[in-house]
């Protein structure tokens, strides 16, 4: 299976161990992802906030250089890649005045999109494409019963896609379920935390953090499965302030979906990054091997 | 405010905006049920809810909305945009609040959300990437040091993880960009 691959800027930065266990992950399932070549930023959730037309075209250059190499898919494995990727197409699809400024600044660029793309997460391509018997088939050492929360976060399932429930998304689930984990009920899964926020409102956001990690901690998690390099990090990285300010226990570890699910396909520790976590989860992986 | 948000409302400027989007127009149907304000995660921080943003449309008074911390406290997580009965596009309604309040001066009595927007289009442009480090060093650079001083532990704890990349990415086809950004203009939609 042949995807055209939209890594997106935190991939690259501050989220090297979800690009490394999504390469790796792939390699194992027979996925081969080809990069989209010279890829710019999608504009996230903030560009729109100063300017709509130039943020869906940058998105749109994307979909268009995807186009231009052949895809008929696009995967990205950032939640917030997705849906501005899946908006940005939407947006050209139906809106003529959109559109029409979108084309001409891409015919400025030399370029031309005809709206042909599919953007798609990765997760929902392991559990369409891959699906969970070939999954299953595929691990080496299952997780033994490891107790996760999946938490899918906001931008997997809403609004632009209709690949799982909006408020009780499964996705994730279901493929850990597949790696021999032990998923606990997480009534939380698709709860914001907060995204940008936690650097411009850190009073709001974190809260909610606290309500999530809370949520997992009640129902027994070992760890927190994400599929999102901003949900990752501030699920992850301000659990000190948590405890000072909320008496949040222990450190809970956060872990990106790919490197459990890589974890049971058999692929080392250091190919999946598990050392780059905030708080451990090898002790947690061990425990259950 | 400037003569054109004068001559307009500044509703009429949002519907406008709206108008643009696929579903925009929506926001006239609204019933003033609330279910966009109980399905918010952020909504008891607002001056006005969602549903009170429409109710002040309505009322002529968008103006206050505008100036309020409001559409800077939405996070969007696009759970009201899902939940509401009459489909109506909230999140698309915060983005274009906060470029009303950008483009005529409005915002907002806390204006750190702009400030990392600004910081995020400026790192953007100028490589066609978000560097993250460097788009957090242009927010600091707007906000002063207390803020990046209370992130200290975090850039450390990044620092140790292998996670913090001080050399940016860029683009090569730079050039791509300021073509699109050139057609486009500024104060764009």
């Amino acid at each position: 299976m042949d995807y055209s691959f939209f890594p997106g800027c935190a991939l690259e930065a501050s989220c090297p161990h979800y690009y490394k266990s999504t390469r790796a992950t792939c390699e194992a399932l027979g996925i081969t992802l080809t990069e989209v070549e010279d890829w710019n930023c999608c504009g996230a959730t903030a560009y729109i906030g100063t300017d709509e037309d130039k943020a869906i075209a940058y998105s749109a250059r994307n979909l268009a250089l995807a186009e231009a190499a052949g895809a008929t898919d696009l995967v990205t494995a950032c939640n917030a890649c997705y849906i501005t990727l899946r908006k940005a197409g939407k947006c050209y699809r139906e809106s003529k005045p959109i559109r029409d400024n979108v084309s001409r600044a891409l015919s400025a660029a030399g370029l031309a999109y005809r709206g042909t793309v599919d953007v798609r997460h990765i997760a929902e391509v392991f559990l369409n494409d891959v699906g969970t018997d070939r999954i299953a088939a595929a691990v080496k050492r299952d997780l033994g019963g490891l107790k996760v929360a999946a938490y899918h976060g906001c931008l997997l399932s809403r609004p632009f896609t209709d690949v799982d429930d909006a408020d009780h998304p499964t996705i994730l689930d279901k493929l850990l379920s597949a790696a021999g984990a032990h998923l606990v009920p997480f009534p939380m899964t698709a709860k914001c935390c907060g995204g940008m926020l936690m650097t411009t409102r850190r009073d709001v956001s974190l809260p909610l953090v606290h309500d999530i990690l809370s949520c997992a901690r009640a129902y027994g998690a070992d760890c927190v499965a994400v599929a999102c390099p901003l949900c990752s990090i501030n699920l992850e990285a301000y659990q000190e302030s948590l405890r000072v300010q909320f008496d949040f226990g222990p450190p809970m570890p956060i872990v990106l979906f790919t490197q459990l699910i890589g974890s049971a396909l058999g692929i080392s520790e250091e190919a999946l990054g598990l050392e780059q976590c905030f708080v451990d989860v090898r002790p947690a992986l061990a425990a259950y091997a | 405010m400037a003569a054109e948000a004068a001559a307009r409302s500044l509703g009429d400027l949002l519907l406008e905006e709206l108008e643009r989007i696929p579903d925009g127009k929506k926001i006239k149907l609204c019933i003033q049920c609330g279910t966009c304000s109980g399905s918010c995660p952020t909504a008891h921080a607002m001056d006005y809810t969602p549903r009170a943003v429409i109710a002040a449309l309505r009322a002529g008074k968008l103006e206050r909305v505008v100036a309020s911390d409001t559409a800077w406290l939405c996070a969007s997580c696009y759970n009201c945009t899902v939940h509401c009965p009459a489909g109506i596009q909230f999140t698309d309604m915060m983005y274009a609040l906060k470029r009303l309040g950008i483009k005529y001066g409005l915002a907002a009595k806390d204006d750190r959300g702009q400030k990392l927007i600004g910081a995020f289009v400026e790192d953007v442009d100028a490589t066609g990437r978000n560097s993250e480090v460097w788009m957090m060093i242009r927010y600091f650079m707007r906000t002063g040091p207390g803020a990046a001083l209370r992130d200290a532990a975090f850039a450390m704890n990044m620092w140790k993880n292998r996670r913090l990349k001080l050399r940016p990415e860029r683009l090569k086809a730079q050039e791509q960009l300021k073509a699109m950004r050139d057609a486009l203009g500024e104060g764009g939609k």
